[in-house]
């Protein structure tokens, strides 16, 4: 209740500021004026009803400053009666009005400063409101909503792009493909025997994160593990009907898992050599491929640094 | 006004926004699976070789010489299925028994000496030893676990299943590595 009282005010603020701006470099027309004052009153649909029908008039409809207004109050429907619907078509028609705003804006010999700042504040703001989107879909990822974060992930770079045309989005992709492989290995790993294509996926997304970020101790370490708990799971099948020749063929697709798992493993131990995590997947792998001095080796790193109290977490 | 207003909205999304970088690694699968596989392996041996008719009654006994890891595996996996008629039971042994019968004893390379022991211990007796490593097929052993590529597969001596009245059944033989 707080926050919304706060983010109240921060919008009569706002539509006050633009306001004084009006009339600093051009009157509000009649029908836009009303919808500010409908906004301020607290009625965003009577707003909405009246915005719309300023962008009909001929003179309203085409000044920078309404179509701003209309990004507001549309901003505030997805928010308020929307409740941050991340399927919200007001925040998505908050988007376009913005982006016209601007659109207009260049197109005049000179842009108001403020008005293309505060047209930038915006779409900074419904940017990343997608990439939240996109960061609570990945937590909350599921079989059928699998497509959701990227696309909202997508919107979120293409509309900052324009707020930001030199942003660098590495870090963000990593991050982003480290959240999406985790979502799809936890749907793998509810269901591994039907759900193995999920496993391929958080395979993939890691291998893009390891594309950007050769270097990321996570997403090698991940990989690793994800190699490894394959070929563990596969073992883990055999059971008192498994023929000889299929514990064999078997074995042969586990062996091929644990060395595929076994350089991203490698790498995290290269990035974080005192860490338990490494030095306990390099134990696990190499005593899984049958190469027991490799294994005894790391568990005696491990033991050493538990000695010296020096193992990292 | 305008900029103060707009970070205070910014700010509440950045706030959620930040946790983005969240992230739970997978823990590793705690699994001893070379354990898992001599496990599997055992359990073959037990209901696809044939033990003569004066051993076929009571419960099918293996022995596993001091390997906890086999042992688990094998008794949470196996125990409950039966051998042909007989009932499995899983022991874990520290040290050569005369006095009981074992259908199979697994005995790991590490311990040469003690498969000797173990082999004399059941000497003239149906009991299928196995064992790590080729060496140790000379050392009583009738089938030897040994790494083939990474991975874990055996060789037979037959001449040693024989003299223990022990016919390796042909799948078993099938799938041996060759001398």
């Amino acid at each position: 209740m707080g926050n919304q009282q706060l983010i109240f005010r921060g919008l009569l603020v706002v539509f006050s500021s633009v306001l004084i701006a009006f009339g600093a470099f051009a009157q509000p027309g009649p029908i836009t004026t009303q919808a500010i004052q409908r906004a301020q009153a607290g009625d965003l649909m009577a707003a909405r009803a009246s915005i719309l029908e300023a962008l009909q008039s001929s003179d309203e409809g085409k000044s920078p400053h309404t179509w701003y207004i209309k990004g507001f109050i549309f901003k505030e429907i997805y928010k308020d009666i929307d409740k941050g619907n991340p399927n919200s078509e007001n925040r998505d028609m908050a988007v376009e009005a913005v982006l016209r705003s601007l659109e207009l804006l260049s197109q005049q010999p000179s842009a108001e400063g403020e008005l293309l700042e505060n047209n930038r504040k915006a779409l900074s703001y419904l940017a990343l409101s997608y990439y939240n989107d996109a960061v609570l879909q990945t937590r909350a990822i599921g079989p059928n909503t699998i497509e959701a974060p990227e696309r909202f992930y997508r919107r979120y770079k293409a509309l900052f792009a324009q707020v930001d045309p030199t942003k660098d989005f590495t870090a963000q992709d990593v991050e982003f493909y480290k959240n999406m492989a985790r979502g799809c290995r936890l749907i793998y790993e509810k269901d591994p025997l039907n759900s193995a294509v999920y496993y391929t996926k958080s395979n993939a997304y890691l291998h893009l994160a390891i594309d950007l970020a050769p270097n990321d101790f996570q997403a090698n370490y991940n990989l690793a593990v994800s190699h490894y708990n394959h070929g563990v799971y596969k073992i883990k099948q055999i059971d008192h009907n498994t023929e000889i020749y299929e514990l064999i063929r078997i074995q042969d697709e586990c062996i091929a898992l644990f060395k595929e798992a076994l350089p991203y493993m490698r790498k995290a131990h290269e990035l974080q050599p005192d860490h338990r995590k490494t030095l306990g997947g390099l134990m696990a792998v190499y005593r899984s491929l049958s190469e027991n001095e490799e294994a005894a080796a790391y568990q005696q790193m491990l033991e050493e640094l538990i000695r010296q109290n020096k193992l990292d977490d | 006004m305008v900029v103060k207003a707009m970070y205070v909205w910014l700010a509440a999304f950045m706030l959620l926004v930040g946790l983005g970088g969240e992230q739970t690694d997978p823990p590793l699968e705690d699994a001893d699976t070379v354990a898992i596989l001599k496990a599997s392996y055992l359990f073959k041996f037990a209901t696809s070789n044939d033990w003569p008719n004066e051993v076929k009654s009571g419960p099918f006994k293996i022995g596993i010489y001091k390997h906890e890891g086999v042992f688990r595996e094998l008794a949470a996996k196996y125990a409950t299925k039966p051998i042909g008629s007989q009932a499995l039971e899983v022991h874990l042994i520290d040290k050569p028994d005369d006095r009981t019968h074992y259908h199979i004893v697994y005995a790991p390379a590490k311990d040469g000496e003690a498969l000797k022991k173990l082999a004399a211990a059941s000497a003239g007796k149906p009991t299928l030893l196995v064992s790590d490593g080729k060496e140790n097929l000379k050392r009583g052993a009738a089938i030897s676990f040994v790494v083939v590529d990474n991975g874990t597969r055996y060789m037979i001596n037959t001449d040693e299943a024989q003299k223990r009245q022990i016919s390796i059944g042909s799948t078993i033989l099938l799938w041996a590595i060759s001398n």
